[in-house]
C-alpha cells in the first residue's frame, strides 16, 4: 500500500518540484488575503482565520515533504530503482547514486524558507521542523519495519509516540525528535547494510513506478532473462480454488507472542500519548468512545472474518442443534478471542461508569483488546491447517471464474 | 499408502458418510462410483482435507490429515486435489496460471516451462494458452483445470469427476492416457470419482462403490464380477451392485407395456 502510494505520488509529483507546488499554494493564499485586505480594508487581525487555514495547509504540505524526502529515493519504495541498484556493486559504505536518504543542508535551507514565509505573531515556527521531521520519521519507521530492522523500528515507533505526547509543547516535541534522529540514521544504515533484502516481493512487484532503462522489456522472456525471476513476476496473487486454500507453502501467518505483546503495549502507549494532550472536549469524548467500544468491536469483527472466512463450521447450525453437538471445541475455539475482546470492552465501559480516569483507562482497554486479538490462540496458521472446520471457498466472480 | 479409517461425516442432521474405512496402496488407480448424492465427493473432500470428519481420520504414509501443521504441509506437498467446480483466476492466461501452480508445488523452473508446453499441446490449448482464462469455453476451462492438477507433478491425485464438465472426446482420451501413464509408469496414486460406470472398466485397478454413505464394495473389477456372479461388462456388474432392484423394475415395466 505504502509502496503503491509512494509510486503514485512520485509519478504525479517529482520531489524536487514539491517545494514549487508549496510556493504556488502559498502565493495563491497570499493573493487571496491581499485581495481581501485591499477590497474590504481588513486588518491582519481580522484575517486571523484565513492565516490559520493557510498555516494548517502549509504544515500538512511540510509533513508530506518530510515523508517524500525519506521515501522518494529509498530503494525499498522505488522498486525499479531498487531492482537496478541490486544489480550494481553498490554497498552501504558508498553514497546512494541518486540522493542520500539522510537529511542534508538543503533540507535545512528548505525549512528556513518555509519558516520565513509563515512567520507571524500568531504562529509557532517550531511547528515547521516538527512536522517535517514527523513525516520523515514516519516513512523511515515504515521502511525499518518492512526490512526487518526491528530494534530500531521499535525504538522509533515508541519515540514518535513521545513526540505525539508532547505535541502541544513544540520545543519539547522537537527535542525528542532531535534525539530520535540518530536512531533513524543508525536504523537506516543497518537496514541498507542488508540490501538487497531477501524478501522477493520487495523487489519484484508488478505495480507501476518510474521506469528505468530496460524495464519495459521485463514482460518478455529473452535469452538472458532469469527464468525464475521472470516466472516470479508473472505469479498471480490468487490462484483460485483449490490452490489458494490448500497450497502447500502458505507463508507464515500470525505474530509471535512477544511481538504481539510489544505491539499491544506500543499501541496503548500511542493512545495514551494522544489522550494525554489537552484536546477539545468533544473530540476527546469521541476518541474515548471509539477506544472503549468501536475499536474492540472492530477487532472482534476482523478476527472472526480472518478466521472464519472460507473456514465454516463442520456442521450446520441446524445440524448442531438437532444432533446435540452444541459446542464443537475444535471449531468454536476461534470464538474465544472475540468473546474476550467483548468482555474487555464491557469491563472498560463499567470502569468508566464508576469514574476511572479515562486517560489511563482507554489505553489499557485498547492495548488489552489488541493483545487478545493478536495473542489469544489458535495461531492462524495452525487453525487453517489443523482446525476442525469445513473449507468453503468464497470468491469474487469478477476476478475468478467458477467452472 | 492411504488409509481412511472409520470416517463419519455430517453436514447437517443426516450422516453423509457412515463409518467408511479403506486402504489404497501407492501406484493404484482407484475409482469411486455410485449414484448422485451418495457420498463420493464427500469422501474425496475428506481425503483432500476440505472437510474435517466428525469421526475417523485419513492418513497418507502415516501422516495424519490435519494432525499437525507439519504433517498437513507435508501432505499438501504430496497430494493435489481438483474439485468438480474449481475457481480459476480469470485475468491470467492459461499458461501463466499453470506456471504459477507449478511454482507453488516447487517444480523446477526449466522442467515446469517444458511441462506446461506439453500439457497445453496435448489438451489442444497451445494457442489459447496465451489468452486470458475468462475467454475460454467451459470445456477449455475444464482442460486448464485438469492441466493445473497435472502440472504439480504430485504423487497423489484426487480428481472429482474429471471427465465431466464439457470435456471433448480428445480431452477425455488424453486424460485417460495420462492418468494410466501416471499410475503404471510413474507410480502415482490416482483417485477419481465418476457417476458414469462406462469409464471405469478401462481405468480402474480397484473400484470403490458407495451407496447411502456406506462402503458397498472395494475390489478389483474381476473381484466385483465374482461377487455379483456376473460375467458381463462392468456396467452390468455395477448396476447389480448399486441398483439391484433397477433391472427387475425395468423388466416389470416392459412386461406390462407389452401386454
Amino acid at each position: 500500500m505504502i509502496r503503491f502510494l509512494s509510486g503514485r505520488i512520485r509519478t504525479w509529483v517529482w520531489p524536487s518540484s514539491f517545494p514549487a507546488i508549496m510556493a504556488l499554494f502559498y502565493l495563491a493564499y497570499e493573493a487571496m488575503i491581499a485581495y481581501f485586505r485591499w477590497q474590504h480594508h481588513f486588518s491582519r487581525g481580522d484575517l486571523q482565520e484565513f492565516y490559520g487555514q493557510r498555516d494548517g495547509f502549509m504544515l500538512l504540505l511540510v509533513a508530506v515533504a518530510g515523508a517524500l524526502r525519506a521515501g522518494s529515493f529509498h530503494p525499498l519504495f522505488w522498486t525499479d530503482y531498487g531492482r537496478w541498484l541490486a544489480r550494481t556493486p553498490w554497498r552501504v559504505s558508498k553514497p546512494l547514486p541518486l540522493r542520500p536518504i539522510h537529511l542534508m543542508p538543503d533540507d535545512i535551507a528548505f525549512l528556513l524558507v518555509v519558516v520565513l514565509l509563515l512567520h507571524h505573531p500568531y504562529f509557532d515556527v517550531l511547528r515547521v521542523p516538527l512536522l517535517f521531521l514527523f513525516g520523515y520519521f514516519a516513512v523511515v519507521c515504515v521502511s525499518l519495519w518492512m526490512t526487518d530492522t526491528t530494534v530500531f523500528a521499535w525504538a522509533l515507533t515508541f519515540g514518535l509516540g513521545l513526540v505525539v505526547r508532547f505535541w502541544m509543547v513544540p520545543w519539547a516535541a522537537l527535542a525528542v525528535e532531535a534525539l530520535l534522529y540518530p536512531v533513524a540514521l543508525f536504523g537506516l544504515r543497518r537496514s541498507l547494510t542488508d540490501f538487497p533484502w531477501s524478501k522477493p516481493d520487495l523487489l519484484f512487484d508488478r505495480r507501476p513506478g518510474l521506469k528505468l532503462e530496460g524495464s519495459k522489456d521485463r514482460g518478455k522472456l529473452g535469452p538472458s532473462t532469469d527464468v525464475g525471476e521472470w516466472l516470479a513476476q508473472k505469479q498471480p496473487r490468487s490462484l483460485g480454488w483449490p490452490f489458494d486454500l490448500l497450497r502447500p507453502n502458505q507463508p507464515p501467518m500470525g505474530i509471535s507472542w512477544p511481538a504481539g505483546m510489544a505491539v499491544s503495549l506500543l499501541f496503548g502507549w500511542w493512545v495514551y500519548a494522544v489522550l494525554a494532550n489537552p484536546l477539545d472536549p468533544e473530540l476527546r469524548k469521541v476518541l474515548q468512545g471509539m477506544g472503549l467500544t468501536m475499536f474492540p468491536l472492530m477487532l472482534a469483527f476482523v478476527r472472526i472474518v480472518r478466521y472464519c472466512m472460507n473456514y465454516s463450521s463442520p456442521i450446520s447450525l441446524w445440524g448442531r442443534l438437532l444432533t446435540l453437538r452444541w459446542i464443537i471445541v475444535g471449531y468454536d475455539k476461534v470464538f474465544v478471542a472475540p468473546i474476550l475482546i467483548f468482555a474487555i470492552s464491557a469491563v472498560g465501559i463499567w470502569l468508566e461508569r464508576i469514574g476511572l480516569d479515562q486517560t489511563i483507562l482507554v489505553p489499557i482497554v485498547v492495548g488489552s483488546a489488541l493483545l487478545a486479538f493478536l495473542n489469544v490462540g489458535p495461531i492462524l496458521q495452525n487453525w487453517r491447517h489443523t482446525g476442525n472446520h469445513r473449507i468453503s471457498p468464497r470468491y469474487n466472480s469478477k476476478t475468478h471464474l467458477k467452472l | 499408502m492411504i488409509r481412511v479409517v472409520d470416517v463419519v461425516q455430517h453436514y447437517g442432521v443426516r450422516p453423509v458418510l457412515k463409518q467408511v474405512s479403506l486402504e489404497i496402496a501407492a501406484g493404484q488407480m482407484v475409482v469411486f462410483v455410485g449414484p448422485n448424492g451418495m457420498g463420493k465427493t464427500t469422501l474425496l473432500n475428506v481425503m483432500a482435507g476440505v472437510l474435517s470428519p466428525q469421526r475417523g481420520f485419513v492418513e497418507y504414509d502415516g501422516l495424519r490429515r490435519r494432525g499437525s501443521t507439519a504433517d498437513e504441509i507435508e501432505i499438501r506437498r504430496r497430494v493435489v486435489f481438483l474439485p468438480d467446480h474449481p475457481w480459476l483466476p480469470n485475468n491470467f492466461t492459461g499458461r501463466e496460471f499453470l506456471q504459477a501452480v507449478g511454482r507453488l508445488y516447487e517444480v523446477e523452473d526449466a522442467r515446469l516451462m517444458n511441462h506446461v508446453e506439453r500439457l497445453l499441446t496435448v489438451f489442444e490449448l497451445a494457442k489459447e494458452g496465451d489468452w486470458p482464462i475468462r475467454s475460454y469455453s467451459n470445456g477449455q476451462q475444464k482442460k486448464i483445470a485438469i492441466c493445473s492438477a497435472l502440472v504439480t507433478e504430485a504423487p497423489i491425485l484426487l480428481l472429482d469427476e474429471p471427465f465431466s464438465g464439457g470435456l471433448d472426446p480428445a480431452g477425455i482420451m488424453a486424460l485417460k492416457c495420462i492418468l494410466r501413464h501416471l499410475a503404471k509408469n510413474i507410480g502415482a496414486t490416482v483417485i477419481l470419482t465418476t457417476p458414469v460406470p462406462e469409464l471405469v472398466e478401462e481405468l480402474a485397478d480397484r473400484i470403490v462403490v458407495i451407496r447411502d454413505g456406506k462402503l458397498l464394495a472395494y475390489d478389483t473389477p474381476d473381484g466385483l464380477r465374482q461377487r455379483t456372479g456376473s460375467t458381463g461388462p462392468l456396467t452390468e456388474v455395477l448396476q447389480k451392485l448399486i441398483f439391484p432392484e433397477a433391472m427387475g423394475n425395468i423388466e416389470q415395466y416392459l412386461k406390462e407395456a407389452n401386454r
